[in-house]
C-alpha cells in the first residue's frame, strides 16, 4: 500500500492506432492529419487546460493557442509520446494566459447538485460505470480548484498528467526546489480538503482499482 | 530520528515519498518508518490513494467546438515578386485618384457658383446664361475682350469691384468709367476660366491617375493557382 503507484491510467484518450504515419504526414504539411492529430486529442487538452485555468472559455481559447502552436512546431517533431508532447504545448498555452490574466478563481467546493452546473461534462463512454466514479471525479477536480494557484499548477502538471519535475519547472518557469515544494505542499492541502469526504473517496478509489 | 517512536519525518518529506519522488522512495529508513508507523503510514496511503485518482482523471470534453487548425495564410503575399509593393500601392492610388477627381470637380463647379453669386444681380443674367452653356465666353464671338491681364485699366476696375463687396454704390459715384460695366462682363468668364483651371487640373490629374492605377492593379494581379 505504501509502494506509490505509476500505472498510466486507462480513462484517457490512446494513441491513434496509426499515429506515427499520421505525424509523418501532418509534420510534412499534411492539414488534413494534423486535423486528425488534433481533433483525436483536443479532449486531453482542453482538460489540461480547463484544470490549470479553471475558466471553460479561457481553456478554449488555450486549446486553440496551443494548437497553432503546435501547428508551427509539428516539423520539428522528434519522436515520443505525441500526447505528451501536445500536452506540453498546452500547458504553455495555458500558463501565458494565466499569466496574463493574473487571477485567481474563486470557486468553492460544490456541493452535490451545484456540482453539476459547474464541472463540464467528462465525455464518459459507458454512462453506467461512469456514474459511480464522475462523483469522485468532480469533488477530485474541485478540490484542485481550491489549491492556491501555483500549487494547483504544479500538482495538474505532476500528478493528474505525469510531468516530471523538470518538465513542471520549464512550464511554469520556476526553480525545480520550488516546485517541488509546491508540489508536496500541493499533496498535502488537497489531503486536507479532501477530509471531509473521506468515507467517498476511499470507497470509490478502492472500487476503482 | 526515522525510528517509529522518534519524531517523524516532515510531512512534506511524505508527500515526496508518496508521490514515488526517487530519493524518497529511495530512503530505506523512511520506508520503514512509514511501515511501522501509526501516524505516517495512513497519511502515505492516503496520499498515494489520491495520487493514483489523480493519474486517472478523465479528459474533458470541449465546452464549445474548437478550431482545431490555423486558416490557411493569405496566399498572395509571397507571389507578388518584386512589383508587388507596385500593386499593393495600386488600391490606394485608385483612391487617391477618385478622389482628386471628387474634388477637382466640385472645386471647378464651386468656382462658378462663388462668382455666378459675386457678380451679384447686375450680370445676373449674363452669368447664368454663360453657365448654361458652359463656356467660358458665349457672347459675340466676334468681339475681341482679350483683355491683357497687366492692363492698368481692367486690373484696377476689376480690383475695385472684388474688394469692395459694396461696388454697386461706387459704381454709381464713381462714373468716371462709363464703358467699364460692359467691359466687366467681357472679362468675368475669362477669369473664371482662369481660376477654374487648378481644378481642372486637379480633375486631369486624378483621372489620370485612376487609369493608371486601375491598369497596375490589374495587370499585377497574381495569377490564380
Amino acid at each position: 500500500m505504501s509502494t506509490p503507484s505509476t500505472g498510466r491510467p486507462a480513462s484517457r484518450t490512446p494513441p491513434l492506432p496509426n499515429e506515427e504515419a499520421v505525424i509523418v504526414r501532418a509534420a510534412s504539411g499534411d492539414r488534413a492529419a494534423f486535423t486528425q492529430l488534433v481533433e483525436h486529442y483536443q479532449s486531453a487538452c482542453y482538460g489540461l487546460a480547463w484544470r490549470l485555468l479553471g475558466d471553460a472559455d479561457q481553456a478554449a481559447d488555450a486549446a486553440q493557442d496551443a494548437f497553432v502552436h503546435a501547428y508551427d512546431a509539428i516539423a520539428k517533431y522528434r519522436g515520443g509520446l505525441f500526447r505528451s508532447w501536445l500536452l506540453r504545448i498546452t500547458a504553455n498555452a495555458s500558463y501565458d494566459i494565466l499569466r496574463r490574466a493574473q487571477r485567481r478563481p474563486t470557486t468553492t467546493l460544490p456541493d452535490a447538485e451545484e456540482g453539476e452546473a459547474e464541472l463540464p461534462d467528462t465525455g464518459a463512454a459507458d454512462p453506467e460505470a461512469e456514474a459511480g466514479r464522475s462523483e469522485l471525479y468532480r469533488y477530485l477536480d474541485a478540490a484542485l480548484r481550491l489549491l492556491p494557484e501555483d500549487q494547483r499548477t504544479a500538482v495538474v502538471l505532476c500528478d493528474v498528467y505525469g510531468m516530471d519535475y523538470g518538465e513542471v519547472a520549464a512550464t511554469t518557469e520556476s526553480a525545480l526546489g520550488t516546485v517541488k515544494s509546491r508540489i508536496h505542499r500541493g499533496r498535502l492541502r488537497r489531503r486536507e480538503l479532501m477530509a471531509e469526504h473521506r468515507e467517498l473517496f476511499i470507497s470509490e478509489v478502492r472500487l476503482d482499482r | 530520528m526515522t525510528m517509529p517512536n522518534a519524531s517523524h519525518p516532515d510531512d512534506e518529506r511524505l508527500a515526496a515519498y508518496a508521490g514515488g519522488h526517487r530519493d524518497a522512495a529511495s530512503d530505506r529508513t523512511l520506508a520503514e518508518h512509514v511501515a511501522a508507523c501509526d501516524r505516517c503510514r495512513p497519511i502515505v496511503d492516503e496520499l498515494t490513494l489520491l495520487r493514483g485518482a489523480l493519474a486517472a482523471l478523465p479528459d474533458v470534453a470541449p465546452s464549445r467546438p474548437l478550431r482545431l487548425i490555423p486558416p490557411v495564410p493569405a496566399p498572395a503575399a509571397p507571389r507578388g515578386g518584386p512589383l508587388e509593393w507596385l500593386r499593393r500601392l495600386a488600391a490606394p492610388a485608385m483612391a487617391a485618384g477618385a478622389g482628386l477627381v471628387l474634388i477637382g470637380a466640385v472645386g471647378a463647379s464651386g468656382i462658378a457658383t462663388n462668382l455666378m453669386s459675386a457678380t451679384g444681380g447686375r450680370t445676373s443674367t449674363e452669368a447664368v446664361g454663360s453657365d448654361s452653356a458652359g463656356a467660358p465666353r458665349p457672347r459675340g464671338a466676334g468681339q475681341t475682350p482679350v483683355v491683357a491681364p497687366g492692363s492698368v485699366d481692367d486690373g484696377t476696375s476689376f480690383g475695385s469691384r472684388s474688394n469692395s463687396p459694396a461696388s454697386a454704390t461706387d459704381k454709381a459715384v464713381a462714373s468716371p468709367r462709363p464703358s467699364s460695366s460692359a467691359r466687366e462682363n467681357d472679362y468675368l468668364p475669362e477669369q473664371r476660366s482662369a481660376s477654374q483651371q487648378p481644378w481642372l487640373t486637379l480633375l486631369l490629374a486624378g483621372v489620370a491617375l485612376f487609369a493608371t492605377s486601375t491598369v497596375l492593379r490589374f495587370s499585377l494581379a497574381p495569377r490564380a493557382g
